[in-house]
């Protein structure tokens, strides 16, 4: 795994060097604790950062206010941790502080995580690293899509897969403040809701949101996200692994399929 | 609105209870309507993510790394996507995961051989998309 090395040396180095970790995802004071009949309680002290990243060809006025605004939302919807059941995977053995690569169980894990959430502009692409977490803000999106039911919509945001950069439009940000949450939640693993009897959630995407609220299954998913693979917690620190995230975002904005306009001089 | 309810808590019941059904073919599942086949298998991709999330699939074949496989040489999840389709079908659905989702293993209780054709089709695509970087529309 030569880039999980290269993470985890630099990680592993940034440590020594007693510097912050970098990256979309630091994680510290990660433990386990195990009551003995199936419920992990997983606990740490997570920092998420989303960088903005400017590329509207007039300027975006609004721009702070809106990343406050993100930041408080996301921050609230991460708070109070989450619950997921049923979840397979190596024996965790509490003496030996290790999962057991032969035997397997079926858990319920608690996440009890704290998260310290970050939001902050960056102007150039050298200020992005691979482990980043990005959202790009343009002028305008042509991409349309087809709901379930056949109607067209045009998108106010396109996330380029879990872990992978968003796009966002300006103007419509403005005009529903949640998007820039509901993007990041794309990237923190989330899909889109399209069901009609599902109008008050933050994924409902078809315009006539009713509300924002996000289900126990959906915190867990991302919890679930966040931490990835649970041998990881046995190191105590932690941070996400690199996603290519700029080669990711230079291939997304250039694809023409997504109709993106932006202001290509500031995209350097 | 209540079908689609319904519709999905039958969805996770079935999926836990049913042990019926098991390595049928992979074909569209089809109802005979007053005379007339009806096509009822729709790719509805929030569901199959709660199935894929259910399964807990993402527990060991984790996303988003780069790399195909993991130290342990388990697949990433982007290593899943990589397969195709029929090498997928006969490595989750039949083959792989040491008899672990097998009617005696560890994992029986959520034994994903219990999906019925449509369900199996919709994780199958939704684990591709996962490989194509299909971006993921917003409003
Ligand atoms: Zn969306």
């Amino acid at each position: 795994m030569p880039t999980d090395l290269i993470d985890e040396l630099k990680s592993n180095i940034s440590l020594l060097q007693n510097q912050p970790l970098s990256g979309g995802i630091v994680a510290k004071n990660l433990r386990i604790s195990d009551n003995g009949s199936g419920e992990l309680t997983l606990y740490g002290d997570f920092t998420i950062t989303l960088k903005v990243l400017d590329l509207t060809t007039n300027g975006a006025p609004d721009l702070n206010s809106l990343m406050t605004f993100t930041q408080q939302v996301i921050t609230s919807k991460l708070r109070g941790g989450g619950y997921k059941s049923g979840i397979n995977f190596l024996k965790y053995n509490a003496v030996k502080k290790a999962f057991d690569k032969d035997k397997t169980w079926t858990y319920s894990i608690r996440y009890n995580f704290n998260f310290s959430v970050n939001v902050i502009q960056i102007n150039m692409l050298n200020q992005l690293r691979g482990n980043d977490f990005v959202l790009a803000v343009v002028d305008s999106i042509g991409h349309q899509f087809t709901d379930q039911y056949g109607k067209r919509h045009y998108s106010g945001g396109l996330t380029n897969g879990k872990g992978g950069p968003a796009v966002i439009t300006y103007d419509i940000w403005k005009k529903n403040r949640y998007l820039g949450v509901h993007e990041f939640f794309h990237t923190l693993g989330l899909d889109d809701i399209e069901d009609h009897g599902k109008k008050e959630r933050l994924m409902y995407h078809l315009d006539d949101n009713t509300g924002q609220s996000i289900s126990d299954t959906e915190r867990g998913d991302m919890m679930h996200f966040i931490m990835g693979d649970l041998r990881r917690m046995l190191k105590g620190n932690y941070s996400n692994v690199s996603n290519n995230t700029i080669q990711l975002l230079r291939i997304f904005i250039n694809n023409k399929t997504n109709g993106f306009k932006y202001n290509k001089a500031k995209f350097r | 609105m209540v079908s689609n309810i319904i519709r999905l808590s039958l969805g996770s019941m079935l999926f836990l209870l049913t042990a019926a059904c098991v390595n049928k073919p992979l074909s569209n599942q089809k109802t005979l309507g007053k005379g007339k086949i009806v096509d009822t298998c729709r790719y509805y991709r929030y569901e199959a993510g709660q199935i894929i999330s259910t399964l807990g699939c993402r527990n060991c074949h984790l996303a988003p790394d780069l790399e195909l496989k993991d130290d342990r040489g388990w697949p990433t999840f982007r290593g899943l996507a990589n397969m195709d389709s029929l090498k997928l079908i006969k490595y989750v659905f039949k083959e792989a995961h040491k008899g672990w989702y097998s009617k005696t293993g560890t994992f029986k209780a959520s034994r994903m051989d219990t999906l019925n054709d449509c369900e199996i089709k919709g994780a199958i695509q939704y684990i591709k998309d996962a490989g194509r970087s299909i971006a993921i529309p917003s409003q």
